[in-house]
C-alpha cells in the first residue's frame, strides 16, 4: 500500500532568544494510505508541532517530509499553501469556522482558493454538508449551531476538496461526550467508506482506542507506536506512567547549546 | 489569481464594509471630501474660465490697450503707467495714421460723486471720445451717442450706464436730465445698452462716459489720458495694428533705437491669457489642498485596515489553513482597501456634484463638469486606497498560519 506520510529525522527547534526549545527530536514516521492514526502525548510532548508540520502549516527545522509521494519543500510558502489546498484537510478543536459566513459558505471556502466556479462549489458543498448530516443547516451561521454541528461543518469543509490526508487536532476537545461520539463515529465512517487517511491528535485514551494505530510522543520523540486496542493492539499505556518509566530509564539529554531541555514547548 | 477568487474578494470587501457601516463611512470621509472638493473646485473654476472667455469675446477680440510707459528718468524705473507718457494727440495720430487701426480713443478714468435731483451716487467716470463707444461696440438704447464734436467743444454732456441711471433717477427716463459732477452741470444725452459684468467682475453698467476734454477741463485737470484703447480693423489685423501703433508711438515720443518703449501695448487676448494664468494658479492651489485631504483619507483607510487585519487574524489563519497563499491574502486586503476608497470616491463624486451645483447657484458662476473630471478623482481615490492598503495587506499576508489559528 502507498504511503501518504513519510517523515525522516524531523526536528523542530524553537529559538526563543535565551533558550532553544526542542519540540521534535529526530522523529521518523510513516503513515500508509487508509490508516487511522491517533497521536497522543502530554502537553508539550510535540504532538501539535508534529501535526502542524504534517499539515504544512509550519516548517520543520531539519529532516525530510514526503507527502503523498511528493517531497515537501518546507521553506516554499507557495508550495505549502498548495499542499494545504490540494492534499490536506483540517479539523480543529475550536472548529475555526468563519463566524460571519453561513455553513455553506464555510464549506465552499477551500474551493474558492482552488478556483472552482461558484455553481460547482455550491453543489459540492451541499453534498458534503449532506454527508455530515447537516443538509438542513446550510444557511445557518456558526453561532446558530451547536458545537457538534459546528464541528460537522468543519468536517464537511475539510472533506469537500477530497484531501489525501485529514488532520484532526483534538476534534472533540470542546464537545460533550455524546457529541464527541457522534463526531468520532462520523470520522470512523468516512475512514471506512472512503478509505480516508486520518491523523487525529488527542490526549483522551478512549478516543485513541477507536483508532487503528496509536502513536505516543514524549518530549519530542515517538516512544510508542502500536495498533489500537480495538484493533488487536495492547491497551494504551497511561501517558503519565509511560513518561515516568521513560525518564527513569534514560538520563535527560542536554541539547547542543548546553541548555536543559524545556519540558513544555510553546506548542502543545 | 482566478476569477472565483476575484469575485469572492470583492464580495468579502463589500460585506465587511456593510457590516461596519459607521466605521466605513467615517473612514471614507477624507476620501469623500477630497474627491468632492476636487470636483467642485475644478468645475467652478472651469466655469469661471469659460465665463471670462465669453466676456472677453464680448469686449471684442480685436481690442488693443496701450498703457503709458515705464518712467526711466535718472535711472529710477517705475511700473507701467507710472509716467503719463501718452497724449490725446497720440490717440488722434494712431486713429489717423495706422492703417490697421479702426478706432483709437484716449481714456481717463476718475471716480466722482454724481448728484441728480433725486439722489447721489459715486460712480466711475470714463473720460473718452466717441471712438471709445465704437471700440467697445456699445450702442445707446435711447438718446444719442457721443460725437466727435462733443470732444472738440468740451461739451458738458454724457452718456449714462443703465445701473447708474437707475441709481440716480430710478425709473425716470434720464435723457435730457442733468446731473452735477464736481460742481459742473452735465446733461445726459444717451442711455447705454446693458452690458453686464466685466471680466474682472465689475458692473460695467455703473458708469458715465464724458468727453475727455470736458473731464480734463471741468472735472479733473491735467491733459494726459490714463490709457489708450484701440480696435484693429479686423481680428486678423491685431498683430499688425499693434506693430503700427508701437512704431508710431516710438516715433512720436522720439525714442532712439536702443531706448525701451515708454508705453506698453497689449491685446485683449493677452489680458485674457493673464487672467487665465491667475485663475490657474488659484485652481492649482485649491486642488492641491483637496488632494492633501485625499491623502489624509488614505491614511485613515490604512489605519482602519490595520485594525481590521488585527481583528480578523483568526479568519486569515483559517483562510491560510484551507490553502490561501500569502499572495492571495495580500490581494484580498488590497481589494478591500481599494473598495473602501473606491466607494468613498463614488460618494465623493456625488458630494462634488452637489457641491458644485450649490456653489454655482450661490455665486451664479456656471459649473462645468466633464466625464474626465468625475472619473479622474475617482481613479485617484482607488489608487490612494491601493497605496495605503499595501502596508496592512502586507501585514496580513505575513501572519503565521499556526499563530493566527490560535488567535481569538
Amino acid at each position: 500500500m502507498k504511503n501518504i506520510v513519510e517523515i525522516e529525522g524531523l526536528q523542530k527547534i524553537y529559538d526563543m532568544g535565551e533558550i532553544r526549545v526542542h519540540a521534535l527530536r529526530r522523529v521518523d514516521l510513516t503513515i500508509a494510505e487508509g490508516e487511522f492514526t491517533a497521536i497522543m502525548g502530554a502537553s508539550g510532548s510535540g504532538k501539535s508541532t508534529l501535526l502542524n508540520v504534517l499539515g504544512c502549516l509550519d516548517a520543520s527545522t531539519a529532516g525530510t517530509y514526503r507527502l503523498d509521494g511528493q517531497q515537501v519543500n518546507q521553506n516554499e510558502e507557495e508550495e505549502l499553501a498548495r499542499h494545504r489546498r490540494t492534499k490536506l484537510g483540517f479539523v480543529f478543536q475550536n472548529f475555526n469556522l468563519l463566524n460571519s459566513s453561513t455553513s455553506l459558505e464555510n464549506v465552499e471556502l477551500p474551493m474558492v482558493y482552488l478556483g472552482i466556479p461558484r455553481r460547482e462549489r455550491h453543489q459540492r458543498a451541499m453534498a458534503a454538508l449532506e454527508r455530515v448530516g447537516l443538509a438542513e443547516r446550510v444557511g445557518h451561521m456558526p453561532w446558530q449551531l451547536s458545537g457538534g454541528q459546528q464541528q460537522r461543518v468543519a468536517l464537511a469543509r475539510a472533506l469537500v476538496t477530497r484531501p489525501r490526508l485529514l488532520l484532526a487536532d483534538e476534534p472533540t476537545g470542546n464537545l460533550d461526550s455524546h457529541t464527541s461520539e457522534e463526531v468520532l463515529g462520523l470520522l470512523a465512517e468516512l475512514h471506512r467508506d472512503d478509505q480516508l487517511t486520518v491523523v487525529l491528535v488527542t490526549h483522551d485514551p478512549d478516543i485513541a482506542a477507536c483508532t487503528r494505530r496509536v502513536v505516543i510522543l514524549h518530549d519530542g520523540r515517538i516512544v510508542y507506536d502500536k495498533p489500537g486496542p480495538n484493533h488487536g493492539g495492547p491497551p494504551i499505556p497511561h501517558i503519565r506512567e509511560l513518561a515516568a518509566s521513560l525518564s527513569a530509564e534514560q538520563v535527560p539529554q542536554a541539547d547542543p547549546a548546553g541548555q536543559p531541555t524545556a519540558q513544555g514547548g510553546p506548542a502543545s | 489569481m482566478n476569477a472565483a477568487l476575484w469575485t469572492e474578494s470583492f464580495r468579502i470587501a463589500f460585506r465587511e464594509m456593510l457590516r461596519h457601516r459607521t466605521r466605513s463611512i467615517l473612514t471614507m470621509f477624507g476620501v469623500i471630501i477630497g474627491v468632492g472638493a476636487i470636483i467642485a473646485v475644478v468645475s467652478i473654476s472651469e466655469g469661471a474660465k469659460q465665463r471670462i472667455q465669453g466676456q472677453i469675446a464680448n469686449l471684442g477680440t480685436n481690442m488693443i490697450i496701450v498703457l503709458p510707459g515705464t518712467a526711466s528718468d535718472s535711472g529710477a524705473r517705475g511700473a507701467a503707467g507710472s509716467a503719463p507718457t501718452l497724449t490725446l494727440e497720440d490717440a488722434r495720430a494712431i486713429e489717423r495714421d495706422c492703417s490697421a487701426v479702426a478706432y483709437c480713443a484716449p481714456v481717463a478714468r476718475i471716480v466722482c460723486q454724481a448728484v441728480s435731483e433725486l439722489a447721489n451716487w459715486t460712480v466711475p467716470v470714463f473720460g473718452s471720445t466717441a471712438s471709445y463707444l465704437s471700440i467697445r461696440g456699445w450702442p445707446v438704447v435711447s438718446g444719442r451717442s457721443l460725437e466727435p464734436a462733443d470732444d472738440d467743444t468740451a461739451a458738458k454732456v454724457c452718456v449714462i450706464g443703465a445701473t447708474t441711471a437707475e441709481q440716480l433717477f430710478g425709473d425716470l427716463d434720464p435723457i435730457g436730465l442733468r446731473i452735477r459732477v464736481k460742481g459742473t452741470m452735465i446733461e445726459i444725452v444717451g442711455l447705454l445698452e446693458r452690458k453686464g459684468q466685466s471680466p474682472m467682475g465689475e458692473d460695467q453698467d455703473d458708469t458715465l462716459v464724458i468727453p475727455i476734454s470736458t473731464v480734463f477741463r471741468q472735472l479733473a485737470g491735467g491733459d494726459r489720458p490714463h490709457a489708450l484703447v484701440a480696435s484693429a480693423v479686423h481680428e486678423s489685423q491685431v498683430e499688425l495694428a499693434m506693430n503700427q501703433m508701437r512704431e508710431l508711438l516710438r516715433q512720436r515720443h522720439r525714442l532712439n533705437e536702443n531706448e525701451p518703449d515708454d508705453f506698453a501695448i497689449k491685446s485683449i487676448e493677452e489680458y485674457a491669457r493673464m487672467a487665465e494664468a491667475t485663475s490657474n494658479v488659484m485652481r492649482t492651489l485649491l486642488v492641491s489642498i483637496a488632494a492633501i485631504s485625499l491623502l489624509v483619507g488614505g491614511i485613515g483607510i490604512m489605519n482602519i485596515m490595520l485594525v481590521t487585519v488585527m481583528e480578523r487574524t483568526r479568519e486569515i489563519g483559517i483562510r491560510m489553513a484551507v490553502g490561501a497563499t500569502r499572495r492571495m491574502i495580500m490581494r484580498q486586503f488590497m481589494i478591500e482597501s481599494a473598495t473602501l476608497a473606491g466607494v468613498g470616491g463614488l460618494l465623493g463624486v456625488v458630494v462634488g456634484l452637489l457641491g458644485s451645483e450649490a456653489i454655482s447657484r450661490l455665486t451664479e458662476w456656471p459649473a462645468i463638469l466633464s466625464v474626465s473630471l468625475l472619473v479622474g478623482p475617482m481613479v485617484f481615490a482607488v489608487v490612494i486606497g491601493l497605496v495605503f492598503g499595501l502596508l496592512p495587506a502586507r501585514r496580513a499576508s505575513r501572519l503565521s498560519p499556526v499563530e493566527s489559528l490560535r488567535h481569538d
